[in-house]
């Protein structure tokens, strides 16, 4: 099972902006939960849903070229899908003035009870959904199987993946062990570490 | 609350399968996001006018006294946009100032709204409701479109 494959974001953003249409459609795949989740963050549901998303994929196609490192591509998702969620709310509410990439202000303008602990929820969450994104498809589709609800077996995830009972176990922990090393991942849990108290 | 340690294997992959219930189901956004690379070779060949101003952004540069307007402006290189929504209409004035049309465009690339852009530069046109759309203005060798905007009024 070759879960290992770097089948980087990296490359898929470079084939993207050359015009492979299917390298493009394999980034949409893996962002959208993220996109979703920061919308659904920011309260914004529904058709208004959508098209925050649309609008988001629409950005992307043109500043796409302008992402040169694609590490920042989850940051500008997140940056973006916010921005464009608070075009959609601010008509509807009071406006007060926030800056909508402060979280923190977002939330306290929402009238969150506990603005701090929705904060480092949706951060984390946010952290690994981007982690996720930057596995190989073989590993997302393994953790995909692993998270099934009803739980599948593992000779039944082996007859799925046409892969051997005895290498689930294995490309499991890879396939965490990864999401763990992730930037995205490994900042907050260094972040977590100087927070601690005595630390 | 301490959130949860993630050196745990089951507690990882708990915590994903929360954070992927969160964002429901993707189909209908995969689906907006493929169509949405058609829209790549269309850009390549045309000035893109970035958005510089959104007073539901913005607001707290500008003090105005009718709060209910929504002004954007758009701009490139050379050529500037600015909008006004107006009870449902979308009042327009380009610099520099250029007879031409503007079209109002949605995401699927139908035109939702025309108008002649008169010699002083200015347009208005009624409010398409419903996606994300964008504007293209033509004058002689101007050829722009603006930045999509998912909700304009």
């Amino acid at each position: 099972m070759h879960d290992d494959e770097p089948d980087d974001v990296a490359v898929l953003v470079s084939a993207a902006v050359g015009g492979d249409q299917t390298a493009w459609n394999r980034l949409v795949n893996r962002y959208a939960p993220l996109v979703l989740a920061v919308a659904r963050q920011c309260r914004v549901e529904g058709p208004d849903r959508q098209d925050v998303v649309q609008t988001v994929w629409l950005r992307l196609i043109e500043h796409l070229c302008e992402l040169r490192e694609p590490r920042a591509l989850p940051r500008w998702l997140v940056v973006t899908t916010r921005r464009e969620c608070y075009r959609f709310t601010a008509g509807t509410r009071r406006t007060t003035t926030v800056d909508p990439v402060d979280l923190a202000q977002v939330a306290a303008a929402q009238g969150d009870a506990d603005p701090d602990w929705n904060l480092l929820r949706d951060e984390r969450r946010n952290a690994l959904l981007a982690a996720f994104a930057e596995l190989s498809d073989r590993q997302r589709e393994l953790l995909f199987l692993l998270m099934a609800e009803p739980p599948l077996s593992y000779s039944e995830i082996s007859e799925r993946l046409g892969v051997s009972v005895g290498s689930i176990g294995p490309t499991r922990g890879r396939a965490l062990e990864r999401l763990r090393r992730s930037p995205a991942i490994s900042g907050l849990l260094e972040l977590a570490e100087t927070q601690k108290p005595g630390a | 609350m301490e959130p949860r340690s993630w050196d745990d294997d089951e507690q990882l992959l708990a915590d994903l399968r929360d954070a992927l219930r969160e964002a429901g189901p993707v189909d209908a956004a995969v689906a907006a996001g493929q169509a949405a690379y058609s829209w790549r070779t269309i850009d390549e060949e045309l000035a893109l006018a970035s958005l510089v101003f959104d007073s539901r952004l913005d607001a707290g540069l500008v003090t105005r006294a009718d709060s209910a307007a929504r002004e954007l402006v758009f701009e490139t290189g050379s050529v500037g946009i600015g909008v006004e929504v107006v009870d449902g209409d979308l009042l327009g004035h380009v610099s520099p100032a250029a007879a031409g049309e503007v079209h109002l465009v949605d995401a699927q690339g139908a035109v939702v709204g025309s108008a002649e852009v008169d010699e002083f530069g200015c347009f208005s046109m009624p409010l398409a409701d419903g996606g994300p759309m964008r504007l293209r203005y033509r004058a002689g060798a101007t050829d722009v479109v603006t930045e999509w905007i998912g909700r304009w009024d």
